[in-house]
């Protein structure tokens, strides 16, 4: 059973409970607000979400309640949030890119540009191996890729995540082939190698952080061109040092609601993203801790800065052959 | 359902499964394959239900063997079998049971409050089983009107305020 | 060990003199949960994502026991109505239901209810000494459930469940059990998320939940099975004992010890809960029991077994949650959610960052099961007075019960729809003997099932030797393949005949001797 289906009728009695309070110009939710997660507890998406979750609270004077909706690579959450009703009270979450390729691969028909982007920090994507794998470093996975093609078994979160886009950004620089086995989540795809199931991943840093610095995992690059700190394990070496055209655009990620909704109530959130989002400390400290970039924005600049990501896997997904619209005709230029 | 009843009601009930595999079967051989999309053959969506479509049809037909061996094509359902079974004072209250609780679930609730459609739904239950189908004599029908009355008030009201304010659902 | 034990104590006696009005927040949990679990369609997943709202403003601590409380509660709580109506409170408690309502029909009500309360403690003990002291250990079984494993154990679910609820024609129970496992298919697939049986329905689309399905079930058709029947003696509840004396007890302690370790590791399995804890107990009970004959007629030890297996199971679910930030059952889930809202974060550097809160969590675990044993033995003289109420003003209150109780869920018609109409198939299964809790379990298992199997024959391509791959797959594997061919002729003249030759062979060597 989905608990959140409970959290639906709470909200509802008590809306029926309060009389609605609302004045012109500041938004003031009269009921508490539903925080979509289309992916499994604990995940990345998860985590931040969380934490923004519970630095808006303050700010808006109302409860904001978390819900997972995993399930059919987080298209069933944020497809939840696009039927509920545009009144402000529905958000979702995750990252930009898989909002903005939705429609392209054809499972749900929305755009990047129907959507308010309050974004909060960016993760790269890590390559990890379990501690005792033969495979020291990127370049011996390399060899191992062109040695057995379609063999390596990679594991993600499903058909669009960031893992999954993260071994095909290898795949269009290298021409490596893979086998590639999808999970209900980031989690449990790290779990999967730890496990021994699946030999690689590829999912964000801050989702191997943990099993990194309990020593399960070996990373062996971060597909940037910075080498990636993380607090309590050390520097993972960047994917440039192997493929020095290897050129990646970080993965955003934030908070989403449907255009539609009440002009005051996204004025509202906005500032309070300048005013608390941009100086909280505890976001800070977690992406310090969790591998992943600071970098709160919303408004024109959050769709500028998500955007070349979006270009870049929606036509990955193109060439590749796994979209069924072509890019440009959604609107996304070839970058 | 008397045991020895079995083999006919088998050899009815196991057909009706092995169509219902066969359909499933086909309807999952007809579920997209994304092979524009380069998928993983192993991954298309008929593939799991298709399986267990073959295995439900695998064991009704197993069912259907034994019934066929036990005699069960014999089904001997003529005009007298069928008037039997609708006289039959099992099935007028079954059929009494799931039609008072069809109007209820299906077409109150949702329609009325919800208090009231509750409300009359135990008292009717309580007056038509109490009233027509009672093992005793009915000593004082005013009493069990009022009994029935308060037991279903209560129940209403019971009900209906615990959902409400301990488990917070909205009421339909 | 020994520092585990100073901080289990500290941990205690932190929640027992800190704050005294903590008993009274674990004793009101654990009655909510009691409450949640007896009424058909709240289940413990939902009261413990209740809980989560409500206790949002306490200090993480006693928010998570008040959680733990609310999820003991409910596990147990469901076997009231399991015995005392025949209708499992949660799917946990199918088993419980298969002994416990032929002991209440037979006027012993509150004797089951003793013994299940005792079971379930009992097993929330064992379960949570495993939790203390072998949560590393059993973090590290988890991991090796991979997808075959996982594939294995769905399969092994349907088969034993189809093989003990219906003893005189197991086809029927796996038809049963197979039917189940396709009604989960409904709905929106989990790789491609294609609708698959859905047929343009928008609330289809979202797939059939089991909690309608499983109130219709067993709820709506036990209704119109019990108000079929042209008479029906009302039982005499005659009370002699609850509380059951100890030496019927210990008369099974190897069965309660067994199911205990069972109930734990089938727990701590991620994504597979209670209800398969407490069939697998079952299973083995009954085939070792010296009384199998009894099993299902209004067995002590199958009650017992029942709930031993499925109240271990929640200490079980705990382990990976604190080891590995990953649920072992749904309930589960929420609690792992409701423990990242309040800032503490389980995953594998638990034991090296907070190895405190695993003793923390043991101590929730005691003080929550201390709560039920006490709650479960009180109060039952009123509560099984509500065997001797007349069918006719029961059975309407079950109803409403059962409609307000599918609605509960999700806040859908849709759910009331779904209730009704598999009421219907459940009377119908019912009255041509197909057994109902396989098919319940089949849409538990469904989805694990779907996705495992895909998974393994990706990884495989295909290759049916990779199912056999690990030792952990080779016992599921074999113990389900076993249980299917031994209902079979051919398979039962085998074992006959080697069973004869080894007695005739042992004939003749004792023979001269003799």
């Amino acid at each position: 059973m989905k608990p959140h289906r409970i959290v639906i009728a709470i909200i509802l009695c008590i809306l029926l409970a309060m009389p609605v309070c609302a004045s012109a110009g500041t938004w003031k939710p009269a009921k508490p607000i539903k925080l979509i997660v289309p992916w499994g507890a604990g995940g990345s998406t998860d985590q931040v979400t969380r934490v923004c979750a519970g630095e808006l609270e303050g700010p808006l004077g109302q409860k904001i309640v978390v819900v997972n909706q995993p399930g059919a690579s987080g298209s069933i959450g944020t497809k939840n949030t696009l039927d509920a009703p545009k009144d402000g009270y529905t958000w979702t979450s995750g990252a930009a890119k898989d909002l903005g390729t939705y429609q392209i691969l054809g499972m749900i028909d929305t755009n990047i540009r129907d959507w308010h982007l309050f974004l909060n920090i960016s993760l790269p994507q890590v390559v990890a191996v379990r501690t005792d794998s033969p495979y020291k470093s990127f370049g011996d996975l390399l060899d191992v890729f062109k040695r057995n093609p379609g063999k390596i078994k990679v594991s993600s979160a499903g058909i669009n995540s960031a893992g999954h886009s993260g071994i095909e950004t290898i795949k269009k620089y290298t021409g490596i082939s893979y086998k590639h086995i999808t999970y209900d989540g980031g989690n449990p795809a790290v779990i999967a190698v730890v496990a021994g199931e699946a030999d690689v991943v590829t999912q964000l840093s801050s989702e191997e952080t943990d099993m990194l610095k309990a020593g399960k995992l070996r990373a062996l690059a971060v597909l940037d061109d910075n080498p990636l700190n993380i607090k309590g394990y050390g520097t993972v070496p960047p994917v440039t040092k192997w493929i020095p055209e290897f050129k990646g655009a970080p993965i955003y990620f934030g908070i989403f609601i449907p255009k539609g909704v009440p002009e005051e109530m996204v004025q509202t959130l906005g500032k309070a993203w300048d005013n608390v989002i941009m100086k909280s400390d505890r976001l800070k400290e977690y992406a310090a801790g969790r591998g992943a970039v600071f970098a709160p924005s919303w408004g024109d600049e959050a769709q500028k800065r998500a955007f070349p990501k979006i270009q870049e896997d929606a036509w990955l997904k193109w060439d590749s052959g796994k979209a069924k619209i072509q890019p440009d005709k959604a609107g996304i230029p070839k970058p | 359902m008397k045991p020895e009843n079995m083999p006919k009601a088998d050899f009815v009930v196991s057909i009706l499964l092995m169509i219902f595999g066969v359909w499933i079967v086909i309807h999952s051989l007809q579920m997209p394959r994304f092979q524009e999309l380069e998928a993983n053959p192993f991954s298309v969506p008929g593939i799991v239900p298709g399986v267990l479509g073959t295995i439900i049809f695998i064991l009704s037909l197993t069912v259907f063997i034994r019934s066929l061996k036990q005699g069960g094509y014999r089904l001997g359902i003529n005009r007298h079998t069928l008037q039997d079974f609708l006289r039959d004072t099992s099935t007028q209250r079954m059929l009494l049971t799931t039609a008072i609780c069809i109007v209820y679930g299906l077409v109150m609730i949702g329609h009325m409050n919800y208090y009231l459609a509750t409300f009359v739904f135990v008292w009717c239950f309580l007056l038509l089983f109490q009233y027509r189908f009672s093992e005793n004599v009915i000593v004082n029908k005013q009493k069990l009107l009022i009994t029935s009355l308060v037991q279903a008030a209560l129940t209403a009201t019971v009900v209906g305020a615990v959902f409400r304010y301990l488990f917070l659902v909205d009421l339909p | 060990m020994v520092d585990g034990f100073i901080m289990f104590t500290k941990a205690l006696s932190g929640f027992l003199l800190e704050n005294p009005l903590i008993i009274l927040y674990v004793l009101g949990a654990t009655q909510l949960g009691i409450i949640v679990g007896m009424l058909p369609g709240l289940t413990a997943t939902m009261g413990v994502a209740l809980m989560t709202t409500l206790t949002f403003k306490m200090a993480p601590d006693t928010a998570v026991l008040i959680l733990v409380c609310m999820y003991v509660g409910a596990i147990y709580g469901g076997s009231r109505s399991a015995i005392l109506l025949n209708i499992p409170g949660t799917p946990a408690n199918a088993a419980t239901a298969v002994d416990g309502y032929p002991l209440a029909r037979q006027g012993l009500a509150g004797k089951a209810i003793g013994i299940a309360t005792t079971g379930s403690f009992l097993g929330s003990v064992i379960g949570l000494l495993m939790l203390a002291f072998f949560t590393p250990l059993i973090g590290n079984f988890a991991l090796k459930f991979k997808s075959f494993e996982f594939f294995w154990l769905a399969i092994f679910g349907i088969v034993i469940c189809g093989n003990l609820t219906a003893p005189k024609d197991p086809l029927k129970g796996w038809i049963a059990g197979f039917l189940g496992l396709l009604v989960a298919m409904i709905g929106m697939e989990p790789y491609h998320a294609y609708q698959r049986f859905s047929f343009g329905y928008m609330d289809l689309s979202g797939g059939i939940h089991l909690i309608p399905a499983m109130v219709g079930a067993f709820g709506f058709a036990e209704i119109i099975t019990v108000m079929k029947q042209p008479r029906m003696e009302v039982v005499k509840g005659k009370i002699d004992r609850i509380i059951p004396r100890s030496k019927n007890i210990i008369k099974y302690w190897r069965s309660i010890i067994r199911s205990g370790l069972v109930g734990t590791f089938i727990g701590a399995i991620p994504g597979v809960g209670e209800d398969i804890a407490a069939w697998t107990s079952y299973d083995l009970a009954k085939n070792s029991s010296k009384e199998a004959k009894q099993f299902g007629k209004g067995s002590i030890e199958g009650l017992l077994v029942a709930e031993t297996g499925n109240n271990s199971a929640v200490a079980g679910a705990m382990i990976p949650v604190l080891s590995l930030a990953i649920p072992g059952s749904a309930p589960a889930a929420v609690l792992l959610a409701a423990m990242f809202i309040h800032g503490v974060r389980p995953g594998p550097l638990i034991m090296i960052e907070f190895p405190e809160f695993v003793y923390q969590v043991v101590a929730m675990v005691l003080l929550a099961t201390t709560a039920m044993f006490v709650l479960g033995l009180s109060m039952v003289r009123p509560l099984v007075k509500v065997l001797s109420i007349p069918r006719e003003k029961l059975m309407p209150v079950v109803f409403v019960l059962c409609v307000i109780g599918s609605y509960a869920i999700q806040a859908r018609l849709f759910d009331v729809g779904v209730m009704v109409v598999f009421g219907f198939i459940g009377y119908y299964m019912r009255e041509m003997d197909y057994p109902i809790a396989p098919m319940v379990l089949g849409i538990i298992l469904g989805t694990i099932l779907d996705k495992n199997l895909i998974r393994s024959l990706i990884i495989s391509e295909g290759n049916p030797l990779y199912f056999f791959d690990s030792p952990i797959s080779i016992i599921i594997a074999s113990v389900t393949i076993i249980t299917f061919f031994s209902r079979t002729r051919w398979f039962q003249a085998i074992k006959n005949n080697i069973a004869k030759t080894i007695r005739t062979k042992i004939f003749r060597v004792n023979k001269p001797a003799g």
